[in-house]
């Protein structure tokens, strides 16, 4: 047998003492033993590293903390309470596996190699997974939500002068700020010119943020504070305009943000 | 095949001498003749047709504002046309068009510009540029001095009233029960008021000034109905066919000077039953501010 199919025969619960040692480089001349790829030279250090109980104890608490915190998180975000159970006690549940393992002892009396590293590698794997989703839901969270079609107005136009339009807006991911700009364009295109002279007087009627005014042109981006978790918002919107003047209100953009 | 066969051909050079010089001169010539051309790379016509005689189509019987007689056109259209001709290089010349047509004037460039109590509609903007307001005004009612069957707005529910086609009066809501009736000019409109054959003609309001100082020494002089008016304010532009950026830019300009310079002594010497009409208070009511006119005509600055 050559001897590379010799060391790919080894199991999983032991390592060559060559290697665990370190100090005599496997692929040195004269030396027939495998040259241990990072992972398991990360493996052996472990493994010399978690020789007392103690040592043991504080990865498993270290699993504990990291899965039960990331879990807590990802639920706090939304996630279904039922992946988020299951997940974390499969992790936990594997964890737990790897006590009986790492109480044995091989042939040549050495602990196993590879149980102790995966009470290291779980914790590690939920932050490779975690910390990134986290800044990517943190990024996209960050983002302005558009609601422009979301916003309902009970107008039935045309609209003229001293006319109030009710505009209503319900989401499920309340911002703490409104950023909203409305578009006037004329009922009658055949009709006299009279946007340019319109205006509009914008207030909230609802949530924490009520009874804030605030006027301009149409086109101008009025700017409400929603307060934390309004899930319900409602401006009024007066319409200000020339005699005879008969235009049509819609939403242009709005945007929810923090 | 012989290993010459093979080898890669040698690739064409886009860089070489001869083609560059070659695209080098097409540039150029490309360059030239959109110089030529006067059009520049925002594609705006730097072209001028404000130059020698320029056409206006107007509404030639609309006495205050333009009523052509004895070979001379008279009136405070012809004197911003005047204004702008002096200001701009051009000569106004002046050619009678109804108010229907005035839109197709430009299109088919029968006309250089409209200067015709022509109301600036999104619809129209559409079609042609404008430049403007140098008007404003609302919409009343020209009666009978000696009638009186119009005194609110109500009383306009069971009246014939006469307006003229594609204006903008033509289209205005009038209270349900009155009868319109169309003619193709407001002079028509006023004989028939004076004749009894309708009760009101309802048009802008500066405009039936216009008739009623026309009208002060006749057999029935006419009158405008106070505080009765329907309808939206109306704001005159001149209009010119659309894309002409330069020509509209020095219109533009030129109309706002007039606005602060020229507009109330010409409107003192062309309307003066306008003037007496509200005393004090006839520059609130009808003159523009000069920042409309970068608001409202179609080039802005």
């Amino acid at each position: 047998m050559r001897p590379y199919a010799a060391r790919v025969t080894n199991d999983v619960t032991s390592a060559t003492p060559s290697a665990s040692t370190g100090a005599d480089p496997p692929d040195s001349p004269g030396d027939d033993g495998p040259r241990p790829s990072w992972l398991r030279r990360a493996a052996l250090r472990v493994r010399d590293a978690a020789a007392g109980a103690w040592v043991i104890t504080l990865l498993l608490l270290a699993d504990l903390v990291t899965v039960l915190g990331a879990g807590a998180i990802w639920l706090t975000l939304g996630g279904d309470a039922a992946v988020v159970g299951v997940t974390a006690a499969a992790l936990l549940a594997f964890a737990a596996a790897m006590l009986p393992l790492i109480g044995r002892r091989g042939p040549d009396g050495q602990p196993p190699l590879w149980p102790p590293f995966v009470l290291v590698v779980i914790p590690l794997a939920v932050l490779a997974v975690g910390l990134p989703a986290w800044g990517t839901w943190a990024f996209l969270d960050s983002r302005p939500v558009d609601v422009t079609h979301r916003v309902e107005l009970d107008v039935a136009p045309p609209l003229v002068n001293g006319d109030t339009v009710h505009a209503s807006l319900h989401t499920d991911d309340p911002k703490p700020r409104l950023t909203i700009t409305f578009d006037i364009a004329p009922h009658d295109p055949a009709a006299p010119v009279c946007v340019p002279g319109t205006g509009l007087t914008v207030t909230s009627t609802a949530g924490a943020g009520k009874d804030q005014v605030r006027t301009g042109a149409p086109g101008t981006e009025f700017t409400f504070a929603l307060g934390r978790g309004v899930t319900d918002i409602e401006l009024s919107v007066l319409l200000d305009a020339e005699q005879g003047c008969e235009v049509d209100l819609s939403v242009a953009s709005a945007h929810l943000d923090d | 095949m012989t290993a010459n066969t093979h080898s890669p051909r040698r690739p064409y050079s886009l860089r070489s001498p001869g083609h560059r010089c070659a695209r080098v001169a097409v540039a150029a010539a490309l360059l030239f003749t959109v110089a030529a051309c006067g059009w520049t790379a925002d594609g705006a016509d730097q072209e001028t047709s404000l130059t020698g005689t320029v056409y206006i189509g107007g509404k030639t019987d609309q006495p205050g504002f333009n009523l052509h007689s004895e070979h001379t056109d008279r009136g405070f259209e012809p004197d911003l046309a005047a204004y702008l001709g002096k200001r701009i290089g051009f000569t106004p010349r002046w050619h009678d068009v109804v108010s229907a047509k005035r839109e197709q004037e430009l299109v088919e460039k029968s006309s250089t510009l409209v200067i015709g109590t022509y109301s600036i509609t999104p619809r129209r903007d559409e079609q042609v540029d404008f430049v403007g307001p140098y008007f404003v005004t609302k919409q009343a009612f020209l009666v009978r001095e000696d009638y009186d069957g119009i005194k609110t707005e109500k009383d306009v529910e069971d009246k014939v009233i006469c307006t003229v086609e594609g204006s903008t009066a033509a289209i205005a809501a009038l209270p349900g029960g009155a009868t319109p009736h169309t003619e193709s000019d407001y002079s028509t409109c006023v004989r028939k008021v004076q004749q009894g054959d309708v009760d009101a003609v309802f048009t802008d309001e500066a405009l039936l000034y216009g008739y009623v100082e026309q009208q002060k020494n006749s057999a029935t002089p006419v009158k405008v109905v106070p505080d009765v008016s329907f309808g939206n304010i109306n704001r005159y532009g001149i209009a010119l066919p659309e894309g002409r950026r330069g020509d509209c830019d020095k219109l533009r300009d030129a109309l706002r000077r007039y606005i602060t310079d020229e507009w109330a002594s010409d409107v003192k010497a062309q309307l003066p039953a306008l003037v007496a009409a509200y005393p004090g208070d006839w520059e609130n009511r009808f003159r523009p501010e000069p920042q409309d006119v970068n608001t409202y005509s179609s080039c802005k600055e």
